[in-house]
């Protein structure tokens, strides 16, 4: 039989509870226990970062980590990066202002993605983004716009600004 | 960085609202993860499916065992074939005369016929408990022999894919008004070569995804499906299930991307209806990549053999297309048109060749089923002439961009009837490539290219100048190329009692952005705000039947009904606001909400227009209640965009390596509504285009299993791209407006194929083949090599 585990993971800032079974991924239990479904299922195999998350701050492909590994962990979402009163992140509002996003599909995980890449390189150049986003696909935009929204965002949210909202702690 | 620059000169002024880079309404929630795609949809009570597939290309199935699957803890059943009862094949919806149908079947009966074919289903309580009962579902096979190439499939002796079926042909399509022999014998010389079209997988990132639920209590079902089409989904899976149209109610709620494959009607869509209706229980199925990829229909695949004649100044005076379109194991919904009438109709492109004779031979083959994929046979035909364009100017030591003004359809013969059987509307093709040429600084991109050479680097230009037809109608010429659909597309406007309004659209938003370039439209009629005007789309209960997202038909005809619903509406409200002014009607001015009298007697409001018209209280009794407006628009004809790119790519003889350095585009796609939105339909068609051209292929190995990880372009794959625009609007509907969504996809392949070629001509190199991968390019070089050696 198998054996459960109870977990605990603060998502967005809500502490959540789960029962999961050792091979959930956390992206199963993202989206089919706790119902967080800004992170998508593209090929649940590490290629396409549509299920990126970030986990304490860092980006992660959520189909690749159990659950069971981020207990007790930090999760911030697409959701999660907006203020309260619903103002979108710096980062956010440079995708609607290029129109970095189409279908939106892939959009939540690519937004977790570059917030990683900007905490880590805050003044990153076209290379920079193009090299640090390649795990993630996109379809639809040809990745420019993309490419210009996150140039864009670091340059508003300056040099050595905190990028990452809600994982720094 | 400053706001994205647009390059609007180019683009007509045309409204307060259209016209502008306004930025999308719908961002918010995808921005902040509240998209709402099919996979996020859980309903009580919910069955999940998992779809046991066939590893083999052709096989018979000998037993199916389910006992083991059954015994997995929440499994509710296994179904195959025979559960089906009443459940005809997946019908194909596009016929040319003459095909020969094989549909999908839902679960496959006795025999498969290409890798990743239905089998069996699983049903349980979870994903989980589907997926493990799924790999312990054993089917006994006994494979059977294979054919995976078109030329292979027509050969005399080749095996059968289906038994009834004696030379796998699904049909043979000609057209041209012929004579290429004659103009042969006046040509100077005669240019043939073959091209490989290669199969591609379309690959949205979300798969599809279906959630059917059957409600006992109404007898309705309801049927989420991540869909360009809703209304046509619904008459089709209504008809195949047997179940009353009036009660199947279709919500094709966001999609991630659709591409063409998202357009179809699938076995899987089918057999979950039908278990839904038999079990009385939700059941949710999301497509793996793994099932995306074999399952989903793929893009492309002909094999063609092209002969022109040529006059030694440049100018074509015949062309002779033989091409083998591969349609898969069965007919997709639009199976045989795509590959043969818009492959067929396109093979002159923006050229005026006075003799054509276009063959086009269908087969079937153990492989998935082959279908549109963004630009839909018209990139197959591009493809074509503009490699045979460059090749023209290469083999006669003329200049490309020259050779294609020689050949060029004129301004003042607009429009013109090709003799392959479209029509191109309106296209200043000289003035165009122009503007490419100017922004590309192609004169100086010469001589960058004879420097380098002499320090033996190989750089290349290629040039395209396709064309496409697109916003699909009328439906009175459908009918004869076996196309089972509408040319139409319908859109209710409703301005409510408060002032704002409601836009239905029978199109459906995939990305495209109708949200805020049809409220742009309908804002610009209505006079107010796009921000007071919300779009609605996707649902078959709520829309009038429409004819969906495909065909870059979406703003030709879809906004174009908005654009006459909303105009009929402002016309009622300003013989309302006449009235209440005391006025007539034809001086009454509408901006921002108020209506005033032209001699400034006096002003109303939208919102006392709108309450006057829904409580019938101050109006003239003949206008009637309220301020509601249905538009079915029906193009009488189609429009053709057109463009001029440049691709400039350095190839490395050591290595084989294509560098894409530049890539430019100028399209005409007539009056812009958006542009920003425009152009981010440019770069994902160039995206895509540029990975047919440099990386993509279905990648069958020798089992006929498609690769798992088709080499879809990532961030460092592609260079930025630099677009333009010029506008010659089109007279065939009330916007000006041709399509765009597919110009990228389809005028980068030869752009870039062309550039190599350019670039390792001097190396002997005469044609390459798409993708121009390091090996296959590098096999060229060496042939070339050879070849000279021997002569
Ligand atoms: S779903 Fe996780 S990387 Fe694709
Ligand atoms: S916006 Fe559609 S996949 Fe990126």
């Amino acid at each position: 039989m198998k054996s459960e585990l109870d977990i605990m993971l603060t998502v967005d800032g809500a502490k959540e509870r789960a029962t999961v079974e050792p091979r959930s991924l956390l992206i199963q239990v993202l989206r089919e226990k706790l119902g967080v479904t800004g992170p998508h299922i593209g090929c649940e195999s590490g290629r396409c970062g549509a299920c990126t998350v970030l986990v304490n701050g860092e980006a992660v492909k959520s189909c690749m980590m159990l659950a069971a590994q981020a207990d007790g962990a930090e999760i911030t979402t697409a959701a999660g990066l907006a203020a309260e009163d619903g103002t979108l992140h710096p980062l956010q509002q440079a995708f609607h202002e290029h129109h970095a996003l189409q279908c939106g599909y892939c959009t939540p995980g690519m937004l977790c993605a570059a917030m990683d890449l900007l905490k880590t390189n805050p003044n990153p150049d076209e290379n920079d983004v193009r090299q640090a986003l390649r795990g993630n696909l996109c379809r639809c935009t040809g990745y420019q716009h993309i490419v210009d929204a996150v140039l864009s965002a670091a340059e508003t949210l300056g040099s050595g600004a905190s990028a990452v909202k809600g994982a720094a702690e | 960085m400053n706001a994205p620059n647009l390059n609007t000169q180019q683009h007509a002024e045309t409204g307060k609202h259209t016209g502008k880079a306004m930025r999308r309404m719908e961002d918010t929630r995808f921005l902040t993860g509240r998209g709402r795609y099919v996979g996020d949809i859980t309903l009580p009570r919910q069955l999940y499916a998992h779809f046991v597939r066939s590893p083999h290309a052709h096989a018979r199935i000998l037993k199916v065992s389910t006992e083991a699957a059954l015994a997995v803890s929440g499994v509710k059943g296994v179904y195959c074939a025979n559960d089906l009862q009443g459940t005809r094949d997946v019908p194909p919806n596009w016929v040319l005369p003459g095909s020969q149908v094989k549909g999908r079947p839902a679960l496959a009966r006795e025999i498969v016929r290409h890798v990743g074919e239905c089998v069996a289903v699983v049903l349980a309580e979870s994903p989980e408990a589907a997926a493990d009962a799924g790999v312990l579902v054993d089917v006994a096979y006994d494979p059977l022999p294979t054919v995976f190439s078109a030329s292979d499939a027509l050969q005399d002796g080749a095996h059968k894919v289906h038994g009834d079926l004696p030379d796998n042909l699904a049909t043979t399509f000609k057209t041209g008004n012929g004579g290429y022999d004659e103009a042969l014998e006046k040509a100077d010389r005669e240019i043939a070569f073959n091209l490989r079209n290669q199969r591609l997988v379309p690959f949205p990132i979300e798969g599809r995804a279906v959630n059917a639920d059957f409600d006992p209590a109404t007898e309705r079902l309801t049927f989420y499906t991540a869909h360009q089409i809703p209304h046509m989904l619904r008459r089709m899976l209504a008809g195949a299930l047997g179940f009353p149209e009036h009660k199947l109610r279709v919500i094709s709620p966001d999609v991630g991307g659709g591409f063409g494959p998202k357009m179809h009607f699938y076995p899987e869509e089918l057999t979950l209806a039908r278990l839904s209706c038999l079990l009385k229980r939700p059941v949710k199925w999301t497509e793996r990549r793994s099932e995306n990829v074999a399952a989903t229909t793929h893009g492309r695949d002909h094999e063609m053999e092209v002969r022109v004649a040529v006059q030694k100044d440049g100018k074509v005076l015949g062309l002779k297309l033989d091409s083998k379109a591969n349609v898969g194991a069965y007919l997709s919904s639009m199976g045989t048109g795509v590959p043969t009438i818009n492959v067929a109709l396109f093979a002159l492109g923006v050229y005026a060749i006075p003799h054509s004779d276009v063959t086009i031979t269908c087969a079937y083959t153990n492989t998935t089923p082959v279908d549109a994929y963004r630009g839909a046979g018209r990139p197959e035909a591009a493809y074509m002439i503009e490699r045979v364009m460059d090749r023209v100017a290469l083999e006669l030591g003329l200049d490309p961009a020259e050779t294609r003004k020689r050949n060029f359809v004129q301004p003042d013969q607009m429009p013109y009837a090709q003799p392959t059987g479209t029509t191109l509307d309106t296209g200043e093709y000289a003035m165009t490539l122009d503007l490419a040429l100017k922004n590309a600084g192609y004169e100086g991109l010469r001589k960058e290219q004879e420097e380098a050479r002499k320090k033996g680097r190989y750089l290349g230009i290629g040039f395209s100048n396709y064309t496409e037809t697109c916003g699909m109608g009328n439906g009175f010429i459908l009918q004869f190329v076996g196309f089972d659909r509408g040319g139409y597309e319908s859109a209710v406007v409703r301005v409510h009692p408060d002032g704002r309004a409601t836009v239905l659209s029978g199109s459906h938003s995939h990305g495209q952005g109708h949200v805020t370039t049809f409220a742009q439209i309908a804002a610009d009629e209505l006079g107010i705000a796009p921000e007071q005007i919300e779009v609605l789309q996707g649902d078959t209960d709520m829309i009038p039947f429409g004819i969906g997202t495909f065909n870059s038909r979406s703003v030709p005809v879809g906004g174009s009904a908005v654009k006459v619903a909303a105009g009929r509406v402002a016309a009622k409200m300003r013989r309302i606001a006449a009235h209440l002014l005391q006025c007539e009607p034809d001086n009454v001015l509408i901006e921002e909400g108020i209506f005033k009298a032209a001699d400034g007697n006096g002003t109303v409001t939208i919102e006392r227009v709108a309450h006057a018209a829904w409580t019938g209280h101050d109006i003239p009794y003949e206008l009637g209640i309220g301020l509601e407006e249905t538009e079915f628009f029906h193009p009488q004809s189609m429009s053709s965009p057109y463009g001029a790119h440049i691709a400039l790519v350095e190839v490395d003889p050591e290595t084989g390596e294509v560098e894409l350095k530049r890539y430019i585009a100028v399209d005409d796609c007539g009056v812009i509504i958006n542009p920003l939105l425009a152009r981010g339909q440019v770069h994902g068609g160039l995206a895509q285009g540029i990975g047919q051209a440099l990386y993509e292929d279905a990648g069958f190995d020798a089992q006929g299993r498609p690769a798992l990880e088709p080499s879809i372009p990532r961030f460092d794959m592609l260079p930025r791209f630099e677009t333009d625009h010029t506008v010659t609007p089109t007279p065939t509907n009330p916007l000006g407006a041709k399509g765009l969504g597919e110009a990228g996809a389809i005028g980068a392949p030869p752009a870039i194929v062309n550039a190599a070629i350019d670039a390792l001509w001097g190396l002997g190199v005469r044609t390459l083949d798409m993708p121009l991968t390091p090996e296959r390019v590098l096999t060229s070089i060496r042939n070339a090599a050879n070849k000279e050696t021997e002569a």
